[in-house]
């Protein structure tokens, strides 16, 4: 893929973050209390709170700060801010290992507000848990009918679902892959627009290709990337 | 079609799958699929690691999607780019030469990108737990055939 990004700040936190949750993760759940069975929605929920741990620290430790401070600055520049942060966590945590664990499992999941949940579900999406993103979502939705976000959220992530509409069998579409196949080494790196086996169009960039044929939806056109 | 030892059907369609490479540079192939996103027939790769459907951003263009029904994610990974989109309900058929098609609503994910991001020539990508998981399939590596049905009969 090749997407071109600049290091933002963004980046940059993400790194933090990330090094900070590697530092600490091994804290919060003990070798032993990782060795015993911890039920999945809790094991996931952990990740989830931990980010929103973080995700609400750096909101306390301002954002706007962090971002004028590392703008700019390349990912060398910052070891000694994850230090500083790290100590920060330290200095203001208290609380024992064990007593984070118990506080994680201690969640009351009722108590949050809708922005709470929205918060946590988005974190989930970003942090790969799927399913209990839809899990929040649907929790979110129960506690707040009314918000609108939440609700969509919950029909969104929902799971798929088979429709029941008559799709019939297509015989152009091994025309198509006919066509494809026998194509396949002069057309290399074209986007291609093929309906029935026939060529409609071609171009180096899909963008291009949909000005020239115009837009395909609902047409029965396959368009591709050889 | 593809049954089960007591005669009742595993996959009820099939349609022509094509090995190949994501990208030029990519050393290994992956199996596209015939598939028709809100009605813009287009291939797409499987991909178990990927959990929704990754709609290629251009395509999504066409489809006259109104982002306000979306959810806006700032950052999703992909392929180990973090980007920002917008989740969406959308109608996803798998296209089948012989057979009926199956078509699924589900959650799919639109980039939007910044100007100094560039999608490229990157496919659309059919994920597991947001589409596949609900789908029977099999893959016939001699004929290049991918069979599929749905999980209610």
């Amino acid at each position: 893929m090749s997407l071109i990004t600049t290091v933002g700040y963004e980046d940059i936190i993400d790194d933090i973050q990330e090094q900070i949750f590697r530092s600490l993760s091994t804290n919060f759940i003990s070798r032993q209390e990782r060795s015993i069975e911890i039920d999945p929605f809790f094991q996931s929920s952990t990740s989830i709170y931990s980010n929103w741990f973080f995700y609400n620290l750096f909101k306390e430790l301002d954002m706007r700060l962090l971002q004028s401070e590392f703008l700019g600055q390349t990912t060398s520049d910052y070891p000694s801010n994850i230090d500083d942060i790290l100590k920060l966590l330290k200095s203001s945590e208290s609380r024992s290992d064990k007593d984070i664990v118990s506080l994680i499992k201690s969640i009351n999941w009722t108590d949050k507000s809708a922005d709470d949940y929205l918060d946590l579900v988005k974190i989930a999406i970003t942090s790969g848990d799927h399913i209990i993103a839809y899990q929040l979502a649907v929790k979110g939705t129960e506690q707040f009918p009314n918000n609108d976000k939440l609700k969509n959220f919950s029909k969104i992530l929902a799971p798929p679902k088979i429709l029941p509409i008559s799709a019939p069998a297509q015989p152009g579409l091994l025309l198509n892959r006919d066509w494809l196949i026998e194509n396949q080494e002069e057309y290399k790196g074209y986007w291609v627009a093929l309906k029935d086996g026939k060529l409609l169009g071609k171009d180096k960039t899909l963008k291009v290709l949909i000005k020239l044929i115009g837009n395909p939806k609902g047409k029965g056109i396959l368009v591709t990337r050889v | 079609m593809l049954f089960f030892q007591d005669g009742t059907p595993f996959a009820k369609a099939f349609s022509s799958y094509a090995y190949r490479p994501v990208e030029e540079y990519d050393k290994y192939p992956r199996i596209f699929i015939q598939v028709e996103i809100e009605g813009f027939q287009t291939e797409a790769f499987l991909d178990t690691g990927s959990p929704y459907v990754i709609c290629d951003p251009i395509i999504a263009e066409n489809l006259s999607l109104d982002l306000t029904h979306g959810e806006k994610i700032e950052k999703f990974l992909i392929r180990g780019y973090t980007i920002e989109g917008y989740l969406h309900r959308m109608n996803i058929t798998i296209l089948a030469e012989g057979g009926q098609g199956l078509p699924v609503d589900a959650t799919v994910f639109v980039p939007n990108l910044t100007p100094d991001q560039d999608w490229g020539n990157f496919p659309s990508i059919i994920g597991l737990s947001g589409f596949l998981e609900r789908i029977r399939f099999a893959i016939d590596p001699i004929k290049d055939r991918f069979y599929f049905g749905d999980l209610e009969y």
